[in-house]
Protein backbone atom coordinates (compact mmCIF):
# COMPACT_ATOMS: atom_id res chain seq x y z
CA UNK A 1 0.00 0.00 0.00
CA UNK A 2 2.88 1.87 1.11
CA UNK A 3 4.74 2.01 -2.11
CA UNK A 4 2.02 1.97 -4.15
CA UNK A 5 1.57 5.74 -2.73
CA UNK A 6 4.59 6.82 -3.27
CA UNK A 7 4.47 5.69 -6.66
CA UNK A 8 1.55 7.59 -6.98
CA UNK A 9 2.93 10.73 -5.62
CA UNK A 10 6.11 10.48 -8.07
CA UNK A 11 3.84 9.78 -11.16
CA UNK A 12 1.86 13.09 -9.97
CA UNK A 13 5.12 15.12 -9.00
CA UNK A 14 6.74 14.19 -12.06
CA UNK A 15 3.57 14.58 -14.45
CA UNK A 16 2.49 18.40 -12.53
CA UNK A 17 6.59 19.42 -13.44
CA UNK A 18 7.14 18.42 -16.74
CA UNK A 19 2.91 19.90 -17.66
CA UNK A 20 4.94 23.19 -15.70
CA UNK A 21 8.05 22.97 -17.51
CA UNK A 22 6.56 21.89 -21.18
CA UNK A 23 3.87 25.62 -21.37
CA UNK A 24 6.79 27.81 -20.42
CA UNK A 25 8.76 26.70 -23.05
CA UNK A 26 5.99 26.10 -25.55
CA UNK A 27 4.79 29.78 -24.95
CA UNK A 28 8.14 31.37 -24.76
CA UNK A 29 8.69 29.78 -28.31
CA UNK A 30 5.41 31.02 -29.74
CA UNK A 31 6.41 34.57 -28.64
CA UNK A 32 9.53 33.80 -30.76
CA UNK A 33 8.20 32.71 -33.57
CA UNK A 34 6.05 35.44 -33.95
CA UNK A 35 8.67 38.00 -33.35
CA UNK A 36 11.43 36.24 -35.26
CA UNK A 37 9.30 34.45 -38.12
CA UNK A 38 6.05 35.62 -38.21
CA UNK A 39 5.13 33.86 -41.32
CA UNK A 40 5.29 30.89 -39.45
CA UNK A 41 3.25 31.80 -36.55
CA UNK A 42 -0.12 30.55 -38.25
CA UNK A 43 1.52 26.90 -37.86
CA UNK A 44 1.42 27.87 -33.74
CA UNK A 45 -1.93 28.83 -33.35
CA UNK A 46 -2.53 25.59 -31.32
CA UNK A 47 -0.06 26.69 -28.55
CA UNK A 48 -2.41 29.20 -26.67
CA UNK A 49 -4.47 26.57 -26.50
CA UNK A 50 -2.30 23.70 -25.43
CA UNK A 51 -1.20 25.87 -22.70
CA UNK A 52 -4.85 26.03 -21.50
CA UNK A 53 -5.32 22.40 -21.21
CA UNK A 54 -1.76 22.09 -19.68
CA UNK A 55 -2.67 24.32 -16.91
CA UNK A 56 -5.76 22.49 -16.17
CA UNK A 57 -4.10 19.29 -15.61
CA UNK A 58 -1.50 20.91 -13.61
CA UNK A 59 -4.05 22.59 -11.78
CA UNK A 60 -6.90 19.36 -10.95
CA UNK A 61 -3.25 16.80 -10.83
CA UNK A 62 -1.65 19.10 -8.40
CA UNK A 63 -5.06 19.04 -5.57
CA UNK A 64 -3.97 16.25 -4.06
CA UNK A 65 -0.11 16.97 -3.47
CA UNK A 66 -0.84 20.35 -2.60
CA UNK A 67 -2.83 18.58 0.37
CA UNK A 68 -0.69 16.16 1.36
CA UNK A 69 2.18 18.78 1.45
CA UNK A 70 -0.04 20.86 3.56
CA UNK A 71 0.07 23.58 0.81
CA UNK A 72 -3.66 23.70 0.60
CA UNK A 73 -4.67 27.42 1.42
CA UNK A 74 -6.33 27.33 5.12
CA UNK A 75 -6.64 29.46 7.86
CA UNK A 76 -5.31 26.78 10.83
CA UNK A 77 -3.85 29.00 13.56
CA UNK A 78 -6.77 28.70 15.84
CA UNK A 79 -7.12 25.38 15.65
CA UNK A 80 -3.05 24.86 16.19
CA UNK A 81 -4.27 26.43 19.21
CA UNK A 82 -6.89 24.30 20.43
CA UNK A 83 -6.48 21.42 22.75
CA UNK A 84 -6.15 18.31 21.28
CA UNK A 85 -9.65 16.43 22.52
CA UNK A 86 -11.35 19.52 20.68
CA UNK A 87 -9.24 19.41 17.16
CA UNK A 88 -9.91 15.77 16.88
CA UNK A 89 -13.47 15.81 16.24
CA UNK A 90 -12.98 19.44 13.66
CA UNK A 91 -10.42 17.92 11.85
CA UNK A 92 -12.49 14.98 11.38
CA UNK A 93 -15.30 16.75 9.97
CA UNK A 94 -13.01 18.81 8.12
CA UNK A 95 -11.74 15.25 6.13
CA UNK A 96 -15.14 13.70 6.33
CA UNK A 97 -16.54 17.35 4.52
CA UNK A 98 -13.77 16.98 2.29
CA UNK A 99 -13.80 13.89 1.24
CA UNK A 100 -17.77 13.82 0.54
CA UNK A 101 -17.22 17.43 -1.38
CA UNK A 102 -14.32 15.91 -3.68
CA UNK A 103 -15.84 12.91 -4.62
CA UNK A 104 -19.39 14.91 -4.95
CA UNK A 105 -17.56 17.00 -7.54
CA UNK A 106 -15.50 14.23 -9.62
CA UNK A 107 -19.24 12.17 -9.97
CA UNK A 108 -20.48 15.97 -11.36
CA UNK A 109 -17.28 16.54 -13.35
CA UNK A 110 -16.98 13.24 -14.94
CA UNK A 111 -21.18 13.45 -16.14
CA UNK A 112 -19.94 16.61 -17.73
CA UNK A 113 -16.79 14.95 -19.56
CA UNK A 114 -18.92 12.11 -20.77
CA UNK A 115 -21.30 14.54 -22.30
CA UNK A 116 -18.79 16.57 -23.98
CA UNK A 117 -17.25 13.53 -25.55
CA UNK A 118 -20.54 12.14 -26.59
CA UNK A 119 -21.11 15.34 -28.27
CA UNK A 120 -18.10 15.44 -30.75
CA UNK A 121 -17.38 19.07 -29.75
CA UNK A 122 -13.41 19.71 -30.82
CA UNK A 123 -10.85 21.66 -29.68
CA UNK A 124 -11.08 25.04 -32.77
CA UNK A 125 -7.48 24.46 -32.75
CA UNK A 126 -5.93 21.91 -31.18
CA UNK A 127 -8.03 18.94 -33.35
CA UNK A 128 -8.75 17.00 -30.25
CA UNK A 129 -12.14 16.51 -28.36
CA UNK A 130 -12.97 18.79 -25.87
CA UNK A 131 -13.74 15.54 -23.43
CA UNK A 132 -9.82 15.78 -22.39
CA UNK A 133 -10.12 19.42 -21.00
CA UNK A 134 -12.59 18.19 -18.98
CA UNK A 135 -11.49 14.75 -18.01
CA UNK A 136 -8.64 16.47 -15.55
CA UNK A 137 -11.12 17.73 -12.88
CA UNK A 138 -12.60 14.05 -12.67
CA UNK A 139 -9.11 12.63 -12.24
CA UNK A 140 -7.97 15.28 -9.76
CA UNK A 141 -10.64 15.52 -7.58
CA UNK A 142 -10.92 11.54 -6.87
CA UNK A 143 -6.81 12.45 -6.51
CA UNK A 144 -7.78 14.79 -3.37
CA UNK A 145 -10.65 12.95 -2.58
CA UNK A 146 -7.98 10.05 -1.82
CA UNK A 147 -5.76 12.25 0.15
CA UNK A 148 -8.86 13.20 2.29
CA UNK A 149 -9.55 9.90 2.97
CA UNK A 150 -6.10 8.98 3.55
CA UNK A 151 -6.05 11.93 6.44
CA UNK A 152 -8.61 10.22 7.92
CA UNK A 153 -6.81 7.25 8.50
CA UNK A 154 -3.70 8.25 8.77
CA UNK A 155 -2.15 7.73 12.57
CA UNK A 156 -0.77 11.20 12.71
CA UNK A 157 -3.77 13.45 11.50
CA UNK A 158 -2.98 16.82 9.72
CA UNK A 159 -1.99 18.42 12.29
CA UNK A 160 0.36 15.86 13.35
CA UNK A 161 -2.07 14.58 16.41
CA UNK A 162 -0.77 10.91 16.90
CA UNK A 163 -3.09 8.80 18.02
CA UNK B 1 -32.80 33.23 6.14
CA UNK B 2 -30.90 30.25 4.52
CA UNK B 3 -28.43 32.85 2.71
CA UNK B 4 -27.72 34.11 6.35
CA UNK B 5 -27.00 30.85 7.20
CA UNK B 6 -24.74 29.79 4.27
CA UNK B 7 -22.75 32.82 5.57
CA UNK B 8 -22.70 32.13 9.13
CA UNK B 9 -21.54 28.57 7.58
CA UNK B 10 -18.73 30.04 5.63
CA UNK B 11 -17.62 31.59 8.11
CA UNK B 12 -17.42 28.83 10.43
CA UNK B 13 -15.57 26.64 8.32
CA UNK B 14 -13.08 29.54 8.18
CA UNK B 15 -12.44 29.91 11.37
CA UNK B 16 -12.47 26.48 12.34
CA UNK B 17 -9.25 25.91 9.80
CA UNK B 18 -11.27 24.48 6.84
CA UNK B 19 -9.27 24.56 3.50
CA UNK B 20 -10.27 28.00 1.56
CA UNK B 21 -11.34 25.75 -1.26
CA UNK B 22 -13.82 23.86 1.46
CA UNK B 23 -14.79 27.32 2.76
CA UNK B 24 -15.53 28.70 -0.70
CA UNK B 25 -16.91 25.42 -2.59
CA UNK B 26 -19.60 24.10 -0.42
CA UNK B 27 -21.53 27.17 0.23
CA UNK B 28 -21.40 27.68 -3.48
CA UNK B 29 -22.81 24.05 -3.84
CA UNK B 30 -25.21 24.25 -1.17
CA UNK B 31 -26.43 27.30 -2.47
CA UNK B 32 -27.27 25.92 -6.20
CA UNK B 33 -28.95 22.74 -4.67
CA UNK B 34 -31.28 25.21 -2.22
CA UNK B 35 -32.31 28.24 -4.51
CA UNK B 36 -31.35 26.37 -8.08
CA UNK B 37 -32.66 22.49 -7.79
CA UNK B 38 -34.19 22.74 -11.35
CA UNK B 39 -30.70 23.81 -12.70
CA UNK B 40 -28.70 21.00 -14.16
CA UNK B 41 -25.91 20.14 -12.13
CA UNK B 42 -23.42 20.04 -14.44
CA UNK B 43 -22.98 23.90 -13.69
CA UNK B 44 -20.99 23.45 -11.04
CA UNK B 45 -18.13 21.94 -12.57
CA UNK B 46 -18.54 24.25 -15.53
CA UNK B 47 -18.22 26.94 -13.34
CA UNK B 48 -15.04 25.67 -11.76
CA UNK B 49 -13.53 24.68 -14.85
CA UNK B 50 -13.98 28.37 -15.70
CA UNK B 51 -11.97 29.75 -13.36
CA UNK B 52 -8.87 28.04 -14.70
CA UNK B 53 -9.51 27.63 -18.04
CA UNK B 54 -8.71 31.92 -19.11
CA UNK B 55 -6.25 33.28 -21.01
CA UNK B 56 -5.26 36.25 -18.89
CA UNK B 57 -4.74 33.95 -16.19
CA UNK B 58 -2.38 31.93 -17.84
CA UNK B 59 0.62 34.58 -16.44
CA UNK B 60 0.09 33.61 -13.01
CA UNK B 61 2.12 29.98 -13.58
CA UNK B 62 4.87 31.43 -15.62
CA UNK B 63 5.57 34.27 -13.07
CA UNK B 64 4.91 32.05 -9.96
CA UNK B 65 7.79 30.00 -11.87
CA UNK B 66 10.11 32.51 -12.62
CA UNK B 67 9.75 33.91 -9.11
CA UNK B 68 11.07 30.63 -7.66
CA UNK B 69 13.73 29.85 -10.28
CA UNK B 70 14.92 33.17 -9.29
CA UNK B 71 14.37 32.73 -5.49
CA UNK B 72 16.33 29.51 -5.46
CA UNK B 73 19.25 30.54 -7.61
CA UNK B 74 21.31 33.76 -7.59
CA UNK B 75 19.25 36.61 -9.22
CA UNK B 76 18.58 37.95 -6.03
CA UNK B 77 21.75 38.33 -4.95
CA UNK B 78 22.91 39.93 -7.89
CA UNK B 79 20.45 42.42 -7.92
CA UNK B 80 21.44 43.14 -4.06
CA UNK B 81 24.66 43.60 -4.94
CA UNK B 82 23.71 46.45 -7.87
CA UNK B 83 21.63 48.29 -5.55
CA UNK B 84 24.18 48.05 -2.53
CA UNK B 85 26.77 49.15 -4.99
CA UNK B 86 24.47 52.34 -6.34
CA UNK B 87 23.19 53.77 -2.23
CA UNK B 88 25.01 51.20 0.49
CA UNK B 89 27.17 54.36 1.33
CA UNK B 90 24.75 56.76 1.86
CA UNK B 91 23.56 57.45 5.84
CA UNK B 92 20.63 54.74 6.31
CA UNK B 93 22.08 53.37 3.00
CA UNK B 94 21.64 49.56 4.27
CA UNK B 95 18.29 49.78 5.07
CA UNK B 96 17.97 51.75 1.79
CA UNK B 97 19.53 48.68 -0.16
CA UNK B 98 17.02 46.34 1.28
CA UNK B 99 14.11 48.57 0.65
CA UNK B 100 15.90 49.34 -2.99
CA UNK B 101 16.49 45.76 -3.24
CA UNK B 102 12.42 44.59 -2.89
CA UNK B 103 11.84 47.00 -5.09
CA UNK B 104 14.12 45.73 -7.88
CA UNK B 105 13.01 41.87 -7.36
CA UNK B 106 9.45 42.93 -6.91
CA UNK B 107 10.25 44.24 -10.89
CA UNK B 108 10.69 40.22 -11.82
CA UNK B 109 8.52 38.81 -8.83
CA UNK B 110 4.67 39.06 -8.36
CA UNK B 111 4.76 37.53 -5.23
CA UNK B 112 5.51 39.02 -1.24
CA UNK B 113 6.29 36.17 0.33
CA UNK B 114 8.91 35.03 -2.50
CA UNK B 115 10.72 38.24 -2.04
CA UNK B 116 10.95 37.75 1.74
CA UNK B 117 12.24 34.28 1.12
CA UNK B 118 14.78 35.86 -1.28
CA UNK B 119 15.89 38.33 0.32
CA UNK B 120 15.66 38.42 3.58
CA UNK B 121 18.43 36.09 4.21
CA UNK B 122 20.95 38.49 2.27
CA UNK B 123 19.90 41.44 4.19
CA UNK B 124 19.04 40.91 7.79
CA UNK B 125 23.15 40.15 8.56
CA UNK B 126 23.82 43.68 6.67
CA UNK B 127 21.44 45.23 8.54
CA UNK B 128 22.37 43.84 12.06
CA UNK B 129 26.10 44.95 11.27
CA UNK B 130 25.08 48.70 10.71
CA UNK B 131 23.51 48.23 13.87
CA UNK B 132 20.26 48.20 13.36
CA UNK B 133 18.09 46.32 16.03
CA UNK B 134 16.75 43.03 15.46
CA UNK B 135 13.18 44.07 15.43
CA UNK B 136 13.67 46.74 12.93
CA UNK B 137 15.25 44.98 10.40
CA UNK B 138 12.50 42.02 10.27
CA UNK B 139 10.15 44.96 10.33
CA UNK B 140 12.09 46.21 7.46
CA UNK B 141 12.11 42.95 5.65
CA UNK B 142 8.31 41.72 5.95
CA UNK B 143 7.28 45.21 4.98
CA UNK B 144 9.61 45.97 1.89
CA UNK B 145 8.35 42.66 0.23
CA UNK B 146 5.22 44.17 0.19
CA UNK B 147 6.26 46.28 -2.51
CA UNK B 148 6.69 43.54 -4.77
CA UNK B 149 2.86 43.02 -4.42
CA UNK B 150 2.72 46.47 -5.78
CA UNK B 151 5.66 46.39 -8.88
CA UNK B 152 4.85 45.14 -11.50
CA UNK B 153 4.54 42.28 -12.28
CA UNK B 154 1.68 41.40 -9.67
CA UNK B 155 -0.33 38.10 -8.92
CA UNK B 156 -3.00 40.09 -7.19
CA UNK B 157 -3.62 42.79 -9.75
CA UNK B 158 -3.88 40.10 -12.62
CA UNK B 159 -6.63 38.31 -10.77
CA UNK B 160 -8.08 41.88 -9.89
CA UNK B 161 -8.18 42.69 -13.84
CA UNK B 162 -9.77 38.57 -14.84
CA UNK B 163 -12.43 39.58 -12.01
CA UNK B 164 -13.44 43.17 -13.40
CA UNK B 165 -12.15 43.10 -16.73
CA UNK B 166 -9.52 46.16 -16.31
CA UNK B 167 -6.78 46.15 -18.31
CA UNK B 168 -3.93 44.45 -16.39
CA UNK B 169 -1.09 46.43 -18.14
CA UNK B 170 -3.04 49.67 -16.66
CA UNK B 171 -3.28 48.06 -13.17
CA UNK B 172 0.77 47.46 -13.71
CA UNK B 173 1.50 50.86 -14.24
CA UNK B 174 -0.63 52.31 -11.66
CA UNK B 175 1.20 49.47 -9.25
CA UNK B 176 4.68 50.98 -10.63
CA UNK B 177 3.69 54.16 -8.67
CA UNK B 178 1.87 52.90 -6.12
CA UNK B 179 4.99 50.46 -4.98
CA UNK B 180 7.57 53.50 -5.75
CA UNK B 181 5.28 56.25 -3.38
CA UNK B 182 5.54 53.01 -0.86
CA UNK B 183 9.12 52.02 -1.01
CA UNK B 184 10.09 56.06 -0.69
CA UNK B 185 7.47 56.21 2.41
CA UNK B 186 9.67 53.19 4.17
CA UNK B 187 12.77 54.52 3.16
CA UNK B 188 11.97 57.80 5.04
CA UNK B 189 11.29 55.41 8.07
CA UNK B 190 14.35 53.69 7.83
CA UNK B 191 16.48 57.47 7.59
CA UNK B 192 14.76 58.33 10.53
CA UNK B 193 15.72 54.95 12.78
CA UNK B 194 19.36 55.56 11.27
CA UNK B 195 19.67 58.83 12.73
CA UNK B 196 17.80 57.53 16.39
CA UNK B 197 19.75 54.50 16.39
CA UNK B 198 23.16 55.99 14.93
CA UNK B 199 23.89 53.22 12.39
CA UNK B 200 26.84 52.66 10.43
CA UNK B 201 27.11 53.91 6.78
CA UNK B 202 28.46 51.07 4.30
CA UNK B 203 31.68 51.51 2.72
CA UNK B 204 31.56 53.95 -0.71
CA UNK B 205 32.43 51.44 -2.86
CA UNK B 206 35.38 52.15 -6.01
CA UNK B 207 34.61 53.29 -9.23
CA UNK B 208 35.80 49.32 -10.32
CA UNK B 209 33.49 48.06 -7.74
CA UNK B 210 30.34 49.21 -8.92
CA UNK B 211 31.27 48.23 -12.25
CA UNK B 212 32.34 45.12 -10.90
CA UNK B 213 28.94 45.07 -9.29
CA UNK B 214 26.91 45.95 -12.39
CA UNK B 215 28.53 43.97 -14.44
CA UNK B 216 27.93 40.87 -12.73
CA UNK B 217 24.41 41.98 -12.45
CA UNK B 218 24.11 42.86 -15.92
CA UNK B 219 22.16 39.54 -16.96
CA UNK B 220 20.13 39.66 -13.81
CA UNK B 221 19.07 43.28 -14.93
CA UNK B 222 18.20 42.25 -18.46
CA UNK B 223 14.82 40.19 -16.66
CA UNK B 224 13.13 43.65 -15.76
CA UNK B 225 13.77 45.25 -18.94
CA UNK B 226 12.32 42.52 -20.83
CA UNK B 227 8.93 42.30 -18.58
CA UNK B 228 8.62 45.62 -18.74
CA UNK B 229 10.00 46.74 -21.50
CA UNK B 230 8.27 44.70 -23.71
CA UNK B 231 4.71 44.82 -22.55
CA UNK B 232 5.24 48.62 -22.82
CA UNK B 233 6.35 48.78 -26.26
CA UNK B 234 3.84 46.86 -27.05
CA UNK B 235 5.79 43.60 -28.08
CA UNK B 236 4.63 41.16 -25.43
CA UNK B 237 1.31 40.53 -23.69
CA UNK B 238 1.60 39.97 -19.79
CA UNK B 239 1.69 36.32 -20.23
CA UNK B 240 4.12 36.17 -23.10
CA UNK B 241 6.43 38.36 -21.03
CA UNK B 242 5.82 36.01 -18.45
CA UNK B 243 6.73 32.89 -20.28
CA UNK B 244 9.51 34.82 -21.72
CA UNK B 245 10.67 35.45 -17.75
CA UNK B 246 11.09 31.99 -17.20
CA UNK B 247 12.79 30.98 -20.14
CA UNK B 248 15.65 34.20 -19.56
CA UNK B 249 15.47 32.59 -15.52
CA UNK B 250 16.09 29.46 -16.89
CA UNK B 251 18.98 30.52 -19.04
CA UNK B 252 20.84 33.05 -16.85
CA UNK B 253 20.66 30.76 -13.63
CA UNK B 254 22.08 27.68 -15.54
CA UNK B 255 23.73 28.57 -18.35
CA UNK B 256 25.20 31.95 -17.20
CA UNK B 257 25.67 31.68 -13.25
CA UNK B 258 25.27 28.36 -13.01
CA UNK B 259 23.28 28.76 -9.88
CA UNK B 260 21.54 24.86 -10.30
CA UNK B 261 21.25 22.08 -12.29
CA UNK B 262 18.56 19.76 -14.42
CA UNK B 263 17.73 18.13 -11.45
CA UNK B 264 16.91 21.08 -9.47
CA UNK B 265 14.92 22.56 -12.12
CA UNK B 266 12.48 19.60 -12.43
CA UNK B 267 12.36 20.43 -8.02
CA UNK B 268 11.53 23.28 -8.65
CA UNK B 269 8.99 23.08 -11.40
CA UNK B 270 7.21 20.34 -9.11
CA UNK B 271 6.94 22.89 -6.60
CA UNK B 272 5.66 26.41 -8.21
CA UNK B 273 3.05 23.90 -9.97
CA UNK B 274 1.84 22.93 -6.06
CA UNK B 275 1.81 26.45 -5.91
CA UNK B 276 -0.40 27.33 -8.85
CA UNK B 277 -2.41 24.55 -8.30
CA UNK B 278 -3.16 25.71 -4.58
CA UNK B 279 -4.25 29.31 -6.12
CA UNK B 280 -5.80 28.22 -8.77
CA UNK B 281 -8.14 25.93 -7.08
CA UNK B 282 -9.23 29.52 -5.49
CA UNK B 283 -9.91 30.61 -8.63
CA UNK B 284 -11.83 27.86 -9.12
CA UNK B 285 -14.44 27.86 -6.86
CA UNK B 286 -14.36 31.68 -6.28
CA UNK B 287 -16.00 31.51 -10.04
CA UNK B 288 -18.49 28.80 -8.82
CA UNK B 289 -19.20 30.39 -5.77
CA UNK B 290 -19.70 34.02 -7.50
CA UNK B 291 -21.76 32.54 -9.96
CA UNK B 292 -24.29 32.20 -6.88
CA UNK B 293 -23.45 35.45 -5.42
CA UNK B 294 -23.95 37.27 -8.38
CA UNK B 295 -27.61 35.28 -9.45
CA UNK B 296 -28.66 35.81 -5.83
CA UNK B 297 -28.26 39.89 -6.55
CA UNK B 298 -25.87 40.43 -3.40
CA UNK B 299 -24.05 43.40 -5.34
CA UNK B 300 -27.73 44.92 -6.22
CA UNK B 301 -28.91 44.63 -2.99
CA UNK B 302 -25.21 46.01 -1.33
CA UNK B 303 -25.46 49.01 -3.77
CA UNK B 304 -28.92 49.56 -2.53
CA UNK B 305 -27.85 49.42 0.88
CA UNK B 306 -25.30 51.71 0.19
CA UNK B 307 -27.61 54.36 -1.82
CA UNK B 308 -30.13 54.35 1.32
CA UNK B 309 -26.98 55.16 3.64
CA UNK B 310 -26.39 57.83 1.79
CA UNK B 311 -22.97 56.84 1.11
CA UNK B 312 -20.92 58.61 -2.10
CA UNK B 313 -17.68 57.77 -3.11
CA UNK B 314 -15.21 59.16 0.46
CA UNK B 315 -17.46 57.54 2.69
CA UNK B 316 -17.78 54.05 0.67
CA UNK B 317 -14.09 53.89 -0.12
CA UNK B 318 -13.28 54.66 3.57
CA UNK B 319 -15.86 51.85 4.33
CA UNK B 320 -14.16 49.72 2.00
CA UNK B 321 -10.58 50.11 3.83
CA UNK B 322 -11.79 49.33 6.92
CA UNK B 323 -13.48 46.36 5.36
CA UNK B 324 -9.99 44.41 3.79
CA UNK B 325 -7.96 45.96 6.39
CA UNK B 326 -10.20 43.73 9.38
CA UNK B 327 -10.60 41.19 6.53
CA UNK B 328 -7.23 41.22 5.21
CA UNK B 329 -5.40 39.91 9.08
CA UNK B 330 -7.35 36.80 8.65
CA UNK B 331 -7.81 36.06 5.38
CA UNK B 332 -5.21 35.53 2.71
CA UNK B 333 -4.70 37.90 -0.66
CA UNK B 334 -6.23 35.87 -3.16
CA UNK B 335 -9.50 34.70 -1.18
CA UNK B 336 -9.78 38.63 -0.26
CA UNK B 337 -10.15 39.31 -3.73
CA UNK B 338 -12.22 36.57 -4.77
CA UNK B 339 -14.61 36.75 -1.67
CA UNK B 340 -15.17 41.23 -2.12
CA UNK B 341 -14.23 41.85 -5.55
CA UNK B 342 -17.61 40.90 -7.10
CA UNK B 343 -19.52 42.46 -4.65
CA UNK B 344 -17.48 45.71 -3.70
CA UNK B 345 -16.87 46.55 -7.73
CA UNK B 346 -20.06 47.36 -9.00
CA UNK B 347 -21.11 49.64 -6.40
CA UNK B 348 -17.55 51.31 -6.79
CA UNK B 349 -18.78 51.71 -10.46
CA UNK B 350 -21.35 52.85 -9.75
CA UNK B 351 -20.29 55.61 -7.02
CA UNK B 352 -18.24 56.80 -10.30
CA UNK B 353 -14.81 54.78 -8.66
CA UNK B 354 -12.14 54.68 -11.30
CA UNK B 355 -11.68 51.26 -11.50
CA UNK B 356 -7.68 51.41 -11.95
CA UNK B 357 -7.57 53.64 -8.59
CA UNK B 358 -10.09 50.42 -7.16
CA UNK B 359 -8.09 48.22 -8.29
CA UNK B 360 -4.42 49.72 -6.52
CA UNK B 361 -6.88 50.55 -3.59
CA UNK B 362 -7.81 46.81 -2.95
CA UNK B 363 -4.26 45.98 -3.91
CA UNK B 364 -2.76 48.35 -1.24
CA UNK B 365 -4.87 46.66 1.56
CA UNK B 366 -4.09 43.47 0.69
CA UNK B 367 -0.55 44.62 1.00
CA UNK B 368 -1.47 45.89 4.37
CA UNK B 369 -3.61 42.72 5.58
CA UNK B 370 -0.09 40.72 4.87
CA UNK B 371 1.94 42.42 7.35
CA UNK B 372 -0.69 42.85 10.00
CA UNK B 373 -1.00 40.71 13.29
CA UNK B 374 -1.94 38.19 14.31
CA UNK B 375 -1.95 36.23 11.11
CA UNK B 376 -0.27 38.17 8.29
CA UNK B 377 1.48 36.18 5.77
CA UNK B 378 4.38 37.86 5.53
CA UNK B 379 5.21 38.44 8.79
CA UNK B 380 5.29 34.04 9.07
CA UNK B 381 7.55 33.79 6.37
CA UNK B 382 10.08 35.71 7.52
CA UNK B 383 9.85 34.70 11.26
CA UNK B 384 10.19 31.16 9.14
CA UNK B 385 12.54 32.03 6.72
CA UNK B 386 14.74 33.27 9.02
CA UNK B 387 14.29 31.29 11.93
CA UNK B 388 13.19 34.28 14.75
CA UNK B 389 9.92 34.22 16.83
CA UNK B 390 7.18 35.47 15.31
CA UNK B 391 6.78 37.78 18.37
CA UNK B 392 10.11 39.36 17.42
CA UNK B 393 8.60 40.37 14.19
CA UNK B 394 5.29 41.67 15.20
CA UNK B 395 7.21 43.86 17.54
CA UNK B 396 9.37 44.98 14.60
CA UNK B 397 6.30 45.75 12.12
CA UNK B 398 4.18 48.60 13.61
CA UNK B 399 5.74 51.52 13.00
CA UNK B 400 6.00 50.08 9.32
CA UNK B 401 1.90 49.06 9.20
CA UNK B 402 1.37 53.00 10.56
CA UNK B 403 3.46 54.21 7.18
CA UNK B 404 1.23 52.33 5.57
CA UNK B 405 -1.46 53.63 6.88
CA UNK B 406 -0.54 56.91 5.80
CA UNK B 407 -0.11 55.91 2.78
CA UNK B 408 -3.21 54.04 2.28
CA UNK B 409 -5.07 57.42 2.83
CA UNK B 410 -2.88 59.46 0.56
CA UNK B 411 -3.80 56.42 -2.33
CA UNK B 412 -7.10 56.72 -2.02
CA UNK B 413 -8.27 60.19 -1.82
CA UNK B 414 -5.75 61.54 -4.07
CA UNK B 415 -7.19 58.97 -7.29
CA UNK B 416 -4.60 60.81 -9.30
CA UNK B 417 -1.38 58.96 -7.93
CA UNK B 418 -2.78 55.85 -9.60
CA UNK B 419 -4.42 56.88 -12.63
CA UNK B 420 -2.02 59.37 -14.16
CA UNK B 421 0.90 56.68 -15.75
CA UNK B 422 -1.26 54.20 -17.13
CA UNK B 423 -3.14 57.83 -18.78
CA UNK B 424 0.05 58.60 -20.02
CA UNK B 425 1.40 55.45 -21.14
CA UNK B 426 -1.68 53.21 -22.32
Amino acid sequence: MRTVLELLRRLEGAAVAALMIVMSVLYAVNVGVRELASSYAVKFAWIEEACLYALAWLVFLGLGLALEQRRQIAMTSLLERLARGVRRPIKLAIDLTGLAFSLYIAKLSLDITLLVARSGQASPTLDISTGWLYAAMPVGFVLLGLRYALELFSADGRLGVKS
Amino acid sequence: MIVAALCVLALAMLVLGFEMLLVMGLPAVLAKLAFHPNMPAVIIPQKILGGVNVGTLLSIPFFIFAADLMARGVIAQRLTAMVRALIGHLPGGIGHTTVGSCMAFGAVCGSAPATVAALGRLCDPELRRAGYPEKFSLGLIAASAECALLIPPSITMIIYGWITGTSIAALFAGGLVVGIVLGVAFMALVQWETWKVGARRGEKPSRAERLGAFKAGAWALGLPLVILGGIYSGVFTATEAAAVAVVYAVFVEMAVYRGFGWRELVRIAESSAVTVAAIFILLAMGALLSHFVVLAGVPDIALALVKKLDMNWVSFLLFVNLLLLVAGMFIDPNSILLLFVPTLYPVAAALGVDPLHFGLLVTLNICIGMITPPFGLDLFVTSSTLRRPVETVIRGIWPFIGVNLAVLVLITYVPAISTALPRLLL
